[in-house]
């Protein structure tokens, strides 16, 4: 509660210094390792290549191509986007940022933080996966913005669970146990609009992507509002 | 007490019912009626125990207070 | 504590649903006898929908509640979760034989069988998580905030499954002319078990959360003594 206080002293200015400050720590300390970010792609790759590698070269229909994606999507981001949080308890630094920073500055720079990470992981990911699977993608334009559009609403839906992942000492498998009820919509809708770029399909709207767009941005504000009853101890 | 009033209002149930069946049933309808029924009055038997205990304990509880 | 008295009706109204349902009631046209699973499932698929409802109101009361005026409300909202999964259950067992019997095969991804499927899915990480934090006294704030987070995403199902998936859950398709026009008869069955199945599912929580206090003043009784 004190941090909110000298927040609210400090102006909207402070806020943004403050989230700026948060973030270039973050991002030094991330990369300095990038253990979260190694795990993230190596996985991808694994899942990636041992698909290509069983399928032997036969390409395979536009739907699978599509939900295996996104599967291949989902789960690399769910081996990467809790670090930031789970190092803060991990290393004992969380009680230190909870004295020192209000709770909406740390919210918001984990969040531009995670979608960073996110935006990485689909720039290694997609490439990767259209080269090893034979993927001819034809809507090329309505493909890319589909792949940045569902990784924004994974990436906004997974920070706050990823908080609370955190204090549950980030058991396993349980981030993606949480995620999955919550990003099921996205990952349907996401399918179903990447499916539609392999095949050609130019739809008359651009009904899904407004759809995820809507999505990330619900979820993002309803995190933010929930973040300090998650964060703040009493 | 209670558990003999309930019993008196399910006879009464009963009997309304079986004066008011509208048409003829299969043999089938009525076994399966009695077994869900026998089921049901267990489950029934159950929780009526499990209420008494509680507030057995509960009652314990005000008069340790005390 | 007439409402107490109230809730202990199920007590009578189950028989008499049970009653109503197999002897009173008339079959359907085109299913027969079969379509009598309806006095059961709708009334289940409708306690899990009020019982997820529950434990997200008592979620958000238990965040708003700083000064614990309502003691345990976490707890209580547990509880409702508790009995609500095994009622999801059994609506979708009842659901998926009634789905055999009219449209052929056990599941297809209707949109009733999808917002129920992610209900469950919402409870089991629900579970887990509590699970997962036991022992901690973060607990309570930790899983009422994913249950309301959860349950914002629903509306999102509901505007969505309609749309990729065609119904073919009949608002009832017991009928020739496939509207739901229910006999007199078999509404009054429906209702009465919709009302014997609600008070049952509040007598059943009512008696998880007297036991909940029980234990919860044993607990506090036993660290006042230390």
């Amino acid at each position: 509660m004190t941090g909110m206080k000298k927040n609210c002293a400090a102006g909207g200015y402070g806020l943004v210094r403050e989230i700026l400050r948060n973030l270039s720590k973050d991002f030094s300390v991330e990369f300095r390792t990038r253990f979260a970010l190694n795990v993230s792609i190596a996985f991808a790759v694994t899942a990636t290549v041992s698909v290509s590698l069983t399928a032997g070269g036969v390409p395979f229909p536009s739907l699978v191509q599509s939900i295996l994606l996104w599967m291949i999507i989902f789960f690399s981001a769910m081996n990467g986007l809790s670090h930031i949080f789970v190092r803060e308890e991990d290393q004992a630094t969380a009680l230190f940022l909870r004295i020192t920073m209000s709770a909406d500055s740390i919210f918001i720079s984990k969040f531009i933080y995670n979608q960073s990470f996110m935006m990485i992981v689909l720039a290694v990911v997609t490439p990767l996966f259209l080269f090893f699977l034979q993927v001819k993608v034809i809507l090329i334009s309505y493909f890319v913005l589909t792949i940045l559009s569902g990784g924004l609403s994974i990436a906004a839906g997974a920070t706050i669970l990823a908080a609370m992942v955190a204090k549950a000492g980030g058991k396993g498998s349980l981030f993606s146990i949480l995620s999955f009820p919550l990003l099921l919509p996205v990952l349907w809708v996401s399918i179903f609009a990447t499916k539609n770029s392999l095949d050609g399909a130019r739809p008359a709207d651009y009904n899904s992507l407004v759809f995820l767009l809507a999505f990330s941005g619900f979820i993002s504000a309803i995190s933010f509002l929930l973040f300090r009853f998650v964060w703040i101890e009493d | 007490m209670r558990l003999i009033r309930t019993a008196f209002w399910v006879l009464i149930m009963v009997s309304l019912l079986a004066a008011a069946l509208p048409e003829s049933r299969s043999d089938v309808l009525y076994t399966v009626t009695a077994v869900i029924l026998i089921v049901w009055i267990g489950l029934a038997f159950f929780l009526y125990r499990l209420d008494r205990k509680i507030t057995r304990l509960e009652k314990n509880q005000q008069k340790m207070k005390q | 504590m007439l409402i107490r008295q109230v809730i202990k009706s199920f007590y009578i109204l189950m028989p008499l649903a049970i009653l109503m349902a197999f002897l009173w009631a008339p079959s359907a046209e085109i299913l027969g006898d079969f379509s009598r699973i309806i006095y059961f499932h709708v009334p289940l698929a409708w306690v899990s929908v009020l019982a997820f409802l529950v434990s997200g109101v008592l979620s958000a009361a238990y965040l708003f509640d700083k000064k614990q005026r309502y003691p345990w409300l976490d707890e209580k909202a547990f509880n409702s979760a508790s009995i609500g999964m095994a009622f999801a259950l059994l609506a979708v067992i009842t659901g998926s034989l009634w789905a055999k019997l009219t449209w052929g095969s056990f599941w297809n991804w209707d949109p009733r069988e999808t917002s129920i499927v992610v209900i469950l899915l919402i409870y089991i990480a629900y579970f887990s998580l509590r699970s997962a934090l036991a022992g901690n006294d973060r607990r309570g704030v930790i899983g009422s905030s994913y249950l309301i987070l959860a349950m914002m995403t629903l509306p999102f199902f509901v505007f969505l499954a309609p749309r990729i998936y065609d119904s073919l859950h009949p608002e009832t398709i017991i009928n020739a002319d496939r509207t739901p026009h229910l006999d007199d008869r078999m509404r009054m069955t429906l209702l009465i078990s919709i009302f014997a199945f609600t008070s049952l599912y509040a007598y059943i929580l009512h008696l998880m959360n007297r036991a909940l206090a029980v234990a919860k003043r044993l607990e506090e009784e036993y660290h006042a003594a230390d």
